[in-house]
């Protein structure tokens, strides 16, 4: 090789070495200027807040609540939902349903510290059967570990076998909310999964004495939707149940009042916390279910405050007789 | 003057300059202390920080734009950073040179040959920036721990200037304190050390920040190589090289380190060396040398290093509750995204309440700053921003004092809360031991205060004692009365404090004190007589029971106000493990850890 | 081609390298010398207030009216410009710097009214604008320890600020506004904008009826010997007095000022009177039917001023005296 070929190569390599260089420096140049961030972090969550739909149906005066006395469940709820215009009035054909049962705790079905299981099973196979739902999800975010609170309550084998599907509140099933107007769920991780894929909700609480909130049914549900270190809420129950009602406007609530949980609430325990009712109610007003439940517990409305400061708020009506409730 | 002369210069004077900066992180506006220091410029260099950054928050924080000025000029020049910047390489340098001064030529040159295992850096480099790269599993900034700019601040803030200052006490007056202070220096002491055994260890081993430029320079328009294809073989080139990178035959251009040793002896020799545009003609290996296979398995093993480290919950539901950090610290997880573990914060830290953990939050927050009361000389001090104001990468925000207190625009969001106080009854003096305190009611710093005190007047031991004699006073107001009691033997001018009053059992209701209280306060005692002010109305009859009492005002704390700056806890005479204490529940920068509603 | 010559482009790059050094070096230290105070020391706040004042007018939104422009600031050379002939009162005060902002109403234009801050150095500065401009006739603002209003203003002293709020128009209406307007700048300045001096605090002690506490810098009483004077109204025994505190940097001074007034007193032709007195320092005057104590206690120049009659002044002298025995 003579030199000049040398120095050509050299020369050639150089270049092409240069290029090189010119290049990282023109993409690190380039990454720095994209990703240059003057300001810093801000310190606050992150955004993307999201928030629920109204899932409520148009209104029908003379429909709005109804009360069944009777002490087969099953009956019961099919009457109670077709004195509102049956469940074809909720659930239209495609329809995807989120039923949210009250299945907090890790005890037996019997002992009414959870949703009935028969009953959440009826309420499925109706959305199925005559409400042509597409799909229909079961939920809860308990307080005793999920698994087993689906299992030992009977709810997520009942609800399985009446074909819907069980949803247990995985992590990232939760997203922020905001209550607009709100004081207390501000930023708040609920259970937002199933409810972003439903456009229909139904409640399903049986009606229980609460040591805290005084009586739990079905604004107090509502509060199973909760993620986060939600124990804090205590702190101002009253409040906090006006704004999960304000919350969630739900397509139906039932109330299970066929066997009612009157001491030792909200876990119970014992049969001897139960005593019959035999009624069941089923209503698109949960302010006005709940007022009419109070009564089941010897209760007056006045010993619930988030009864009137609910109806406050514009959530529903505490006079459940103005309504003129079916069957009664 | 010689190339290599100017190299050791340019180290000596950044290994001054940066332990001049570390002096300097400290608050005030002497000469010696923060004023425009650019304490962070070392940080703000290493690139490293900045990727790592770059990889867990997909930004590159202001303060790390210098590290592009580092990447391009290793781009045009090669490892530059490592020969004649990085103190933490100067430091290796020299201990390297006294470990093979003596040593014969043969012996060194034997010492500096290349070895396989100077590709582990790369393994180490890949394994960290790994871990950090995927926020969506979840990422942890790790590099800190090894990265040789933050571990050389980190070992010189905490560990050498306190020692150093130990005698004179100028930096700062009373002695600074760390906790982990050992392990930091371990790592470090062992880092030297290794020197001695082989030149430059961590720098060719070890070093993630090495290996980052090592990848880098393999575009490096200049690089060390021979000019000329023959020379005598002497390897009398490799007898001082830094790097490991082996000059005399085919250079490994990745672990040069630009230290120009070897051209410095080749130029006594055959003068076949130089820096130059061309590959060296014995040619070259611009790419690190390292098998694919351990690459994958580094970045495999950082990905799953970090969801593996966080089973552990630490970051979310089983976070601890001694985890307080400093005001403006991001919520955790972002923390930890962002914490290099450089230890500004810690250093500049006007009280020295701010400490190193342990892994108390999680194996990764190792290092990392948080609030110890016990240890320093105060709490967070109520009116300090300091800590934010050095965070090289705002885990810690550079907050105003108005952000921190609640006020002007910020006056919505209310103060930053470190966390809450909570007081431990049990080991509280006037909740369990009878005696008057509230050292933590009279210094805590917030207006109003956040702790209270609730009144109760407790029965003292063996204080129920019997009448023999009573004389009244006669006057409301300035009066004395006199009992003289059946017992023989009350502790002398114990209950003259101040602190302790008497009640007369079952007559109480009969007599007025002057605040209209049944209740006297006692002037003074002797073996069996008590003086007492205020006025009898009935003279306690003889074989009454006049019980001594006393005075205790017990600490509340009022959530709403209470800022967790640990002044309490601080002041707490309780001196082991403290009856008000701080936990971090409440802490502003986390939602999930709210206390109240 | 061995040699131990350095090559002469050698010593320039390692001659530029030192340059290079150098220039760092210098790009480092210069700027140390070449600002005072630091930006990241902790004492931010007090370089911060000006600005923060400007914040406070920036964000406040009184209901009903909005800020005609922006908020303008005055330093002690263009202090004439906003208020002419009135400026030396302020400047011979120790004043820094004025903010002022006007607001319009939103349903009259021509309703509107102006804030005026004045910044100065010291709360006791503040007071004493404050105090000299004071008129008797003056309601009181209860929500101010330093502050009363007119039929179309507001006066306040809050902290080391001076505020007034002028009014267009007489309206208990726009009073209302402004008032309010008080309330908030007072919330956002540091600690509420509350003035607390010892001589306050003692005089209080000392039975000082509600808002009736002055201060004056230079003056006092006519006697120009008396400055930095905080007095109040007291009732003794239901009859009127005002007493009077000083707090002077030693006793000799202390002495030394007492001794200048009764001085001052003999030349206006009072005559000194022989009476019981709280102090052996004290001396009482007759001031041509008012009664006029002057003494020292410790540090503290204090006295009586203008009491109806001897018996009621030397009360009031023993009361202030008692008062500042606990306190010395």
């Amino acid at each position: 090789m003579s030199e000049s070929e040398d120095k050509k190569i050299d020369r050639r390599k150089f270049l092409a070495r240069g290029a090189k260089a010119a290049l990282s420096i023109a993409a690190a140049s380039i990454i720095a200027k994209t990703l240059y961030d003057k300001t810093g972090p801000s310190g606050e969550p992150e955004t993307g807040l999201v928030s629920l739909p109204d899932f409520s149906v148009p209104a029908k005066d003379g429909q709005v609540i109804s009360v069944v006395k009777g002490s087969d469940r099953i009956q019961t709820v099919d009457k109670a939902i077709d004195s509102l215009g049956g469940i074809e009035r909720f659930v239209k054909p495609g329809d995807v349903v989120v039923i949210k049962p009250n299945v907090a705790f890790t005890t037996a079905p019997g002992l009414g510290a959870t949703t009935n299981p028969n009953l959440v099973a009826e309420v499925v196979r109706l959305c199925y059967t005559r409400g042509q739902a597409k799909t229909v999800y079961v939920t809860d975010n308990p307080i005793n570990d999920a698994e087993s609170c689906f299992a030992l309550s009977g709810v997520g084998k009942a609800a399985a076998q009446a074909g819907a599907k069980v949803i247990l509140p995985k992590d990232r099933f939760f997203k922020k909310t905001t209550l607009k107007g709100g004081k207390l769920i501000k930023n708040w991780p609920i259970l937002y999964e199933p409810l972003a894929k439903a456009n229909k909700i139904i409640g399903i609480a049986p009606v229980k004495n609460h040591s805290r909130a005084g009586a739990s049914m079905t604004m107090k549900n509502w509060y199973g939707l909760l993620g986060g270190r939600r124990n804090v809420f205590h702190q101002d129950i009253n409040l906090t149940i006006t704004e999960l009602a304000m919350l969630v406007r739900p397509t139906l609530v039932i109330l299970d009042g066929t066997e009612v949980m009157m001491t030792n609430g909200p876990t119970g325990g014992s049969f001897s916390d139960l005593r019959r009712k035999d009624t069941m109610i089923a209503s698109c007003d949960q302010v006005a279910a709940d007022a009419f439940g109070c009564t089941l517990l010897d209760m007056k409305i006045d010993d619930l405050a988030y009864l009137s400061m609910a109806e406050k708020a514009g959530v529903g009506k505490t006079d459940y007789q103005s309504l003129k409730p079916a069957n009664l | 003057m010689r190339i290599v002369t100017a190299r050791r210069i340019s180290q000596v004077f950044f290994f001054a300059l940066f332990i001049w900066l570390c002096i300097v992180t400290a608050v005030g506006d002497k000469f010696w202390q923060l004023r425009h220091w650019p304490v962070n410029l070392f940080l703000s260099l290493d690139p490293l920080v900045a990727i790592g950054t770059i990889l867990t928050t997909q930004t590159l924080y202001w303060h790390l734009l210098l590290a592009l000025a580092t990447i391009i000029l290793t781009i045009i020049l090669g490892r530059f950073f490592c020969s004649w910047v990085c103190p933490f390489g100067s430091i290796h340098h020299f201990v390297g040179y006294l470990g093979k001064r003596s040593k014969p030529a043969g012996q060194r040159i034997k010492l500096n040959r290349y070895r396989k295992a100077q590709g582990i850096k790369y393994f180490v480099l890949a394994f960290l920036l790994a871990g950090a790269a995927f926020p969506s599993i979840s990422a942890t900034l790790q590099t800190g721990l090894l990265d040789p700019i933050p571990l050389v601040s980190r070992s010189v803030n905490l560990v050498l200037l306190p020692i150093a200052d130990k005698p004179f006490a100028l930096l700062a007056v009373t002695q600074r304190l760390y906790e982990l202070a050992g392990l930091i220096f371990a790592v470090f002491a062992a880092a030297v050390l290794l020197n001695l055994f082989i030149p430059r260890f961590y720098c060719r081993f070890v070093c993630p920040l090495g290996a980052l430029f090592g990848v880098v320079s393999r575009f490096a328009i200049w690089r060390i190589g021979k000019n000329k294809q023959a020379c005598t073989g002497c390897k009398f080139c490799e007898q001082h090289c830094e790097g490991g990178c082996e000059p005399a035959t085919t250079i490994k251009i990745a672990e040069c380190v630009l230290c120009f040793n070897c051209r410095d002896d080749c130029k006594k020799m055959d003068d076949c060396i130089s820096y130059q545009t061309v590959a060296s003609r014995a040619g070259e290996h611009t790419n690190p040398d390292i098998s694919r296979r351990g690459f994958i398995l580094s970045v495999a093993s950082g990905v799953l290093a970090v969801p593996a480290i966080r089973l552990a919950g630490k970051v979310g539901k089983g976070w601890y509750y001694k985890v307080v950090r400093p005001p403006g610290a991001l919520a955790e997880a972002e923390f930890l995204k962002r914490c290099i573990k450089c230890g500004q914060c810690i250093k500049v830290c006007p009280t020295n309440v701010l400490q190193p953990a342990g892994i108390e939050g999680g194996i990764e927050g190792l290092w990392t700053p948080i609030l110890n009361n016990r240890i320093g000389t105060s709490g967070c001090q109520y009116n300090c921003v300091a800590c934010g104001s050095v965070c090289p990468t705002s885990a810690i925000r550079a907050i105003s004092l108005d952000e921190k207190m609640g006020k002007g625009k910020f006056a919505s969001k209310g103060p930053i809360k470190l966390g809450t106080a909570f007081v431990d009854r049990n080991r509280c003096l006037p909740c369990s031991m009878n005696k008057p305190c509230i050292v933590c009611e009279e210094n805590c710093p917030v207006s109003p205060k956040a702790i209270y005190t609730a009144e109760t007047f407790n029965a003292v031991r063996n204080g129920r004692l019997t009448v023999k004699k009573a004389v009244g006073s006669t006057s409301l107001t300035t009066g004395v009365n006199t009992i003289e009691t059946a017992e023989n033997g009350l502790p002398v001018d114990k209950y003259g404090t101040g602190d302790y009053y008497c009640i007369v059992e079952g007559l109480s209701g009969q007599m007025r004190h002057p605040e209209g209280e049944q209740r006297w306060k006692i002037r003074s005692n002797t073996e069996n007589t008590i003086l007492c002010e205020g006025k009898f109305e009935t003279v306690p009859a003889e074989g009454a029971k006049v019980i001594i009492q006393v005075r205790l005002q017990r600490p509340l704390v009022d959530i709403e106000r209470c800022i967790g700056c640990g002044v309490c806890e601080h002041e707490c005479p309780v001196s082991g493990l403290k009856a008000i204490r701080i936990s971090a529940e409440g802490e502003s920068r986390s939602y999930d850890r709210q206390l109240l509603l | 081609m061995s040699s131990n010559k350095i090559p002469r482009y050698e010593s320039i790059i390692s001659a530029g390298v030192i340059l290079l050094l150098c220039g760092i070096a210098a790009a480092i230290i210069l700027p140390q010398f070449s600002q005072q105070t630091s930006g990241q020391t902790q004492n931010t706040s007090e370089p911060a207030a000006g600005e923060s004042i400007e914040n406070i007018l920036s964000q406040l939104s009184p209901k009903g009216f909005s800020a005609v422009s922006k908020a303008a600031v005055y330093d002690a050379d263009t202090l004439y410009e906003k208020i002419d002939g009135r400026a030396p009162l302020y400047t011979e005060s120790g004043f820094e710097k004025l903010f002022t902002r006007l607001y319009k109403s939103d349903s009259n234009e021509i309703v509107t009214f102006e804030i005026f801050v004045y910044g100065m150095a010291k709360p006791e500065n503040a007071l004493a604008v404050y105090s000299q401009q004071k008129r008797d006739d003056a309601e009181d603002l209860t929500d101010f320890d330093f502050g009363y209003q007119t039929s179309n203003a507001i006066f306040c002293s809050l902290g080391k600020y001076y505020l007034e709020i002028i009014g267009s128009a007489q309206s208990a209406e726009l009073v209302k506004s402004m008032t309010e307007s008080a309330v908030a700048i007072k919330a956002a300045l540091p600690s509420g904008g509350a003035i607390k001096t010892e001589e306050m605090v003692i005089l209080q002690k000392a039975g000082a009826e509600a808002g009736t506490i002055k201060f004056s810098t230079d003056n006092t009483f006519s006697c120009k010997e008396l400055t930095n004077i905080f007095s109040a109204e007291i009732k003794v025994d239901g009859k009127p007095a005002t007493i009077y505190l000083s707090k002077r940097t030693d006793e000799k001074e202390a002495i030394a000022l007492a001794d200048a007034y009764a001085k001052f007193l003999a030349r206006i032709g009072a005559t000194e009177k022989k009476i019981a007195l709280p102090a052996e320092s004290a001396r009482c005057f007759d001031e041509f039917g008012p009664i006029e104590v002057v003494f020292n206690n410790g540090n503290f120049l204090a006295g009586v001023h203008e009491a109806a009659d001897m018996e009621l002044a030397a009360k009031a002298a023993k009361m202030l005296n008692e008062v500042l025995k606990g306190a010395n």
